[in-house]
């Protein structure tokens, strides 16, 4: 009675996976870029902490950190917190 | 009890960059400060910013197991996930993650059922004061005089106190930060972690793109918050209210840097009249006062 | 089994009655029963024998009974379940999708206004594919009426659940645990509605045959899951999804019902090998299809108390045959219409309305009748809305008028 030749289809589930760049190379939205500046920075992490994109990138503690340009969206929140060494910043913004 | 950054930097990476939040996103602060601090998270989104700034399915920006379910449905799901997570015995941590407009509004009746079971679960909400998805519309978070699209002539009531109902039920850890003291944030979800219950963190997170501000400020439109006593920072533990080390200085007026230092670096408050001002202000200590009988 | 030691030596300690009640208990997991219980306490016995890990569940009338039985149960340690005592109908329905993707096997129950305010969530375990199984004791939705009409569920037939009406509480039973086999099928995966009139079978006692718990066992495995909400291959379940997405989701669960129209004689076909009762069929035929002047179509009692029309008709010598649809998603279109071309007359009857229309099950019918080119004599009528009852004679009635009519 049933139509046994039928294929049976496996479904289709909305399941998404972790995928870098998710949003495309979202460095394209800046208009300004933050630029590093070595030996002004101490080294205290704030701009990895309040970095909302996670594109200030440090490889390990101790070492300096450096910025992810692909998908940094230029907010200028790295440089903002940046205290700098005797308050000359080791972040500024620069036009792209 | 204050975390070091060495020790943060050693969590996992769990909001990948490359996603759809705007430029100076609070909220991203917020997710990776909060969710970076708690082990094998499993965490539930109702519709708010979050389940946009998460990108186009297949791709996804979050690096942890996420169920986007509907506005009204964050804790009942949560509760579902704890619960079955506990039947398979399984050693995860099930949070909700939720905007004000799923927590203080459209959400308030399945945190609270939730919350009267004392489910397993931690229940963020990261507060900017709107419904910030759908662009911008008033909340029952809006504080008054704040211009949102459906008041164009600034908020006639006064905010919600979630935080006071939260507490109303009891349950075992309530605790406000704000995304400008991340390691106060990071301390008190660590905190979070260590109790069984259900837990609720109020997280103060500025939003550039609707609040009308200036993306590179937003931490410090967090700090400022709790410098002019607009978003007062404490824990409570087993109904007794503590003001946090970072902001209990701000409880005396005469401390508090003037609100206007807050509202002037936001376009959302720029029609704001004396009178508002003043009834705002109103407002904020009379927020203080029915804490302070909480302590 | 493990939790029947805990209540044995519970028992133990408060004396002979209860040792008795043990006794029972232990000899029902054991062998087949027979017992008199209402159509509530039929699906719960179906939900206990089908060991759900994780129920929610909000009371409503007539379902109430349902959820009493079961939370009993449960704080008897007889299931092995986490049953959350929810606060609405929404969220019994956020919990069991939450619960389903978190691993386990679910459970709820619903009716009338419960469904409507669950009804988001319909949508999303329907949308999302959550193989929850809700059995929707049927009820009349609002001005406030506790009786039964099928307007509850059929709001619902769009949602991306299988339905299934049920004629008698031995059919709730059966069809019940027959539910979690279909809706944990990795060629299905969806969720599974067993509809059962309100009072006329949730509050009516009649015999129902108990399978035992090992043979039960054997047709339903433990849950296995598609897909898991797991920090080690972590996902994001229903992320924003752009049209063509959505398309290919929809698509997929066109074809999923495909499936399950192929599959869930299968399954019907399975059970009744191994327990020896319920049939492999979508559509039960009452009557002698080749002589019949007329046949009538209905769903759940509706098409039992068609069945006793047959037999009062045959005394006044009119020959009808009873079409009774036991699923109607998926539409069994195939082996309707190969009925339907056998007899001369139809009489559809449905118990509730698309408003603006006709019943939704004459609805669609006619449209299986176009597109097939079926000729038929079609007749429709809907009856028993908000309780109306609806008696074998009345049945009659409407088929004598047809006859009348020609």
């Amino acid at each position: 009675m049933m139509n046994e030749d039928i294929e049976l289809k496996d479904p289709v589930l909305p399941l998404g996976r972790p995928t870098l760049g998710s949003a495309g190379e979202t460095g394209d939205w800046r208009t300004y870029r933050p630029k590093f500046i070595e030996e002004n920075c101490i080294k205290c992490y704030k701009c990895w902490l309040s970095c909302p994109e996670g594109t200030i990138r440090v490889d390990a503690h101790g070492e300096y950190p450096y910025i992810d340009y692909i998908y940094c969206k230029g907010c200028g929140i790295c440089v903002h917190v940046c205290p700098g060494r005797k308050k000359q910043k080791a972040l500024e913004m620069i036009p792209e | 009890m204050n975390v070091k950054i060495p020790e943060m930097m050693d969590r996992p990476e769990v909001l990948l960059r490359g996603n759809f939040a705007c430029a100076g996103c609070g909220l991203s602060i917020a997710y990776k400060t909060s969710i970076s601090a708690l082990n094998r998270p499993i965490v539930v989104i109702p519709a708010c910013c979050s389940s946009v700034i998460q990108s186009l399915h297949p791709n996804v920006a979050y690096n942890v197991p996420t169920l986007n379910i509907a506005f009204a449905a964050h804790a009942s799901a949560a509760s579902g996930i704890a619960r079955a997570k506990k039947m398979r015995g399984e050693d995860t941590t099930t949070v909700v993650w939720s905007g004000d407009g799923g927590t203080y509004d459209i959400g308030l009746s399945t945190w609270s059922g939730a919350a009267e079971r004392n489910e397993n679960i931690i229940h963020f909400c990261y507060d900017n004061n709107f419904y910030s998805n759908t662009g911008a519309q008033r909340s029952g978070a809006t504080p008054r005089g704040a211009v949102t699209t459906t008041t164009p002539r600034g908020k006639r009531e006064k905010r919600k106190s979630i935080a006071r109902i939260m507490a109303a039920h009891d349950i075992p850890y309530i605790a406000t930060a704000s995304i400008g003291y991340l390691r106060d944030l990071y301390t008190k979800v660590k905190k979070a972690s260590m109790i069984e219950g259900y837990r609720f963190i109020l997280i103060d997170a500025p939003c550039p793109t609707g609040w009308n501000s200036d993306p590179a400020i937003t931490p410090e439109l967090g700090e400022l918050s709790v410098k002019t006593g607009y978003f007062p920072l404490f824990e409570i533990e087993e109904g007794k209210l503590t003001f946090s080390k970072r902001g209990i200085r701000y409880k005396d007026p005469i401390n508090r840097l003037s609100i206007e230092k807050y509202l002037e670096k936001q376009g959302r408050f720029k029609s704001m009249t004396s009178e508002q001002t003043k009834l705002l202000t109103d407002d904020l200590q009379y927020e203080w006062d029915m804490l302070s009988k909480l302590e | 089994m493990c939790s029947c030691l805990s209540r044995k030596e519970e028992a133990e300690s408060l004396g002979n009655d209860s040792r008795v009640e043990v006794k029972e208990m232990v000899q029902s997991l054991e062998k087949p029963q027979t017992k008199l219980m209402t159509g509530a306490e039929a699906v719960a016995t179906a939900a206990k024998l089908s060991r759900p890990q994780v129920i929610a569940a909000y009371p409503i009338t007539p379902q109430t009974k349902i959820v009493e039985t079961l939370s009993g149960m449960v704080a008897r340690g007889e299931m092995d379940t986490e049953y959350i005592n929810v606060e609405s109908e929404h969220s019994a329905m956020g919990a069991v999708i939450g619960a389903s993707l978190a691993g386990t096997r679910t459970f709820t129950a619903t009716s009338s206004h419960g469904l409507l305010y669950m009804g988001e969530l319909v949508w999303w375990a329907g949308m999302t594919r959550i193989p929850v199984v809700m059995p929707v004791v049927n009820r009349s939705l609002n001005p406030w009426n506790i009786w039964p009409d099928h307007q509850d569920a059929m709001a619902f037939r769009d949602a991306g659940w299988i339905q299934f009406y049920a004629k008698n509480n031995q059919e709730v039973l059966d069809l019940t645990i027959c539910a979690f086999k279909i809706a944990e099928h990795h060629k299905i995966w969806m969720p599974v509605m067993v509809c059962l009139d309100g009072f006329i079978l949730s509050h009516t006692s009649a015999q129902v045959e108990i399978p035992s718990q090992a043979i039960v066992d054997a047709f339903l495995p433990p849950f296995e899951p598609l897909a898991m909400l797991d920090p080690d291959n972590p996902f994001a379940h229903g992320s924003l999804t752009d049209s063509e997405g959505i398309w290919e989701q929809r698509m997929s669960l066109i074809d999923g019902f495909n499936n399950a129209r192929v599959l869930i004689p299968q399954i019907l076909k399975e059970y009744t090998d191994k327990i020896g009762r319920l049939g492999d069929y979508l559509i039960e035929v009452t009557g002698n299809i080749e002589e019949a002047e007329c046949a009538i179509m209905a769903l759940g009692t509706l098409g039992e108390e068609a069945e006793q029309t047959v037999e009062f008709l045959s005394e006044k010598n009119i020959k009808t045959v009873v079409f009774r649809l036991r699923v109607f998603r998926p539409f069994p279109r195939k082996e309707l219409i190969s009925l339907i071309k056998r007899v001369p007359r139809l009489l559809v009857i449905d118990r509730a309305v698309s408003f603006g229309n006709a019943g939704q099950l004459a609805i669609e019918i006619q449209a299986e009748l176009f597109a097939h080119k079926v000729d038929v004599l079609f007749y429709q009528k809907i009856m028993g809305l908000g309780g109306m009852d609806v008696t074998y004679a009345d049945i009659a009635v409407e088929v004598e008028n047809i006859l009348k009519e020609e």
